[in-house]
């Protein structure tokens, strides 16, 4: 089973939840896909054991050949290729490697090169659980790729789960293709309600179940369980605000192995979407 | 010869924009009819590679000269790559302003890109 953590926006403890259930789940791996702002190895103590590099091709235009026709930049989405008065110009950090422009290229001045746009990190835990981590570069537009190798990888039956970039980005779609089920980390305020809207409408386009996981409940804001109840989304649990959850996130700890009403929030979630 | 002045607003009274890639306007002043035209930055709506589209943008209305503040290494070569020439304009306050200080040959030419961060 492959389990989606999503949010609206970033902040609202979408990657604590995740850490978390790695955490109380057995036979499990962990897929940190929120690439332009990785987090999850801050909370787990594990130890790195390999880095697989994860390369884009961008072109390179050969001067000789090229007229200047001004063809690639038309058909560039991107802004990455765009012919100037005597050299076409290259940024290639803003290429999404779609092809196009060699496509395009009547005088086959265009060929691709490759240089790596991210990493994906294998961590392993003291109980042998597996961790992976994708990062993109710095300058780099989209994590995209990254994320589908990540997917690509083999993880052997065992139950993915899966932080996603928030929002509803191309990189968030590509996170969640095949996964079973999303989990929404959600704040009970107004932007939280107008960000999980749209989260909410991307998985029902997508044909992907999910519920909801109220975090900072107590907070007083009544239209999001209004608009839960209308639409008849499950919450799977509400999370209170504790000051003593702070201390532990500020300390790098696993919340669920320090605090019992937390794990049984947390066992609770895994029952309702697992059924273990 | 054609100037673009970065601008905040669709006039020639405008306040000067500090930003170039993602300036609201362009004030494009033509010192042969000495007449302004102001254009949208059609740019700013980028989600990625604003200031490519910003110079091509600028390059159509065949600028020479374009007269702003910090621009990005990605602006500057692309400035380089269609010959525009850009000018700080420093304190000046509005598009006005900024040309008359670059007509008196009072501002510096922008050689090296600031570093920003870019969405
Ligand atoms: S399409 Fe080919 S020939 Fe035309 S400008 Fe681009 S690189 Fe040059
Ligand atoms: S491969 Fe696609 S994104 Fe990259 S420069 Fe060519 S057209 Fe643009």
């Amino acid at each position: 089973m492959k389990i989606a953590v999503l949010s609206g926006k970033g902040g609202t403890g979408k990657t604590t939840l995740s850490v978390n259930l790695f955490a109380q789940l057995n036979d499990v791996v962990l897929l940190d896909s929120d690439v332009e702002e990785p987090n999850s190895h801050i909370f787990l103590d594990m130890k790195e054991i390999g880095e697989i590099d994860v390369v884009k091709k961008y072109p390179i235009v050969d001067d000789v050949k090229c007229n200047l026709c001004g063809a690639c930049g038309e058909i560039c989405q991107f802004n990455a290729i765009i012919p100037a008065k005597s050299r076409v110009m290259v940024f290639a950090d803003l290429c999404h490697d779609c092809g196009g422009c060699k496509m395009v290229c009547k005088q086959n001045a265009i060929i691709y090169a490759e240089k790596s746009m991210g990493t994906i990190t294998h961590y392993k835990s003291g109980e042998n659980k597996d961790f992976y981590s994708g990062i993109l570069r710095i300058g780099e537009v989209s994590g995209v790729k990254i994320i589908e190798e990540l997917r690509a990888l083999s993880y052997n039956n065992v139950t993915q789960i899966v932080d996603s970039p928030p929002g509803t980005s191309c990189a968030t779609v590509a996170s969640i293709e095949e996964v079973d089920y999303a989990i929404i980390v959600t704040e009970p305020t107004p932007f939280g309600l107008s960000d999980m809207k749209m989260v909410v409408e991307m998985l029902r386009n997508m044909g992907i179940p999910f519920g909801v996981v109220i975090n900072k409940a107590g907070l007083v804001f009544d239209e999001i369980h209004q608009y839960l109840s209308n639409e008849k989304i499950e919450i799977l649990e509400e999370i209170p605000f504790k000051k003593q959850y702070a201390r532990f996130y500020a300390q790098g700890k696993m919340i669920s192995n320090e605090d019992e009403d937390y794990r049984m929030k947390i066992k609770n979630i895994i029952t309702k979407v697992l059924g273990e | 010869m054609k100037i673009a002045i970065c601008s905040n607003e669709e006039t020639q009274n405008s306040k000067v924009s500090d930003r170039f890639a993602r300036s609201e306007y362009f004030a494009i002043y033509n010192d042969e009819n000495e007449t302004y035209e102001i254009i949208e930055n059609k740019a700013k709506f980028a989600s990625g590679g604003a200031s490519g589209q910003a110079v091509r943008i600028l390059s159509d209305y065949q600028v020479d000269v374009v007269l702003c503040t910090k621009v990005g290494p990605k602006a500057l070569e692309a400035l380089q790559g269609f010959e525009i020439r850009a000018f700080d304009f420093n304190q000046s306050k509005d598009v006005k302003s900024a040309l008359s200080s670059y007509l008196q040959n009072s501002l510096n030419e922008i050689t090296s890109s600031h570093n920003m961060r870019y969405k």
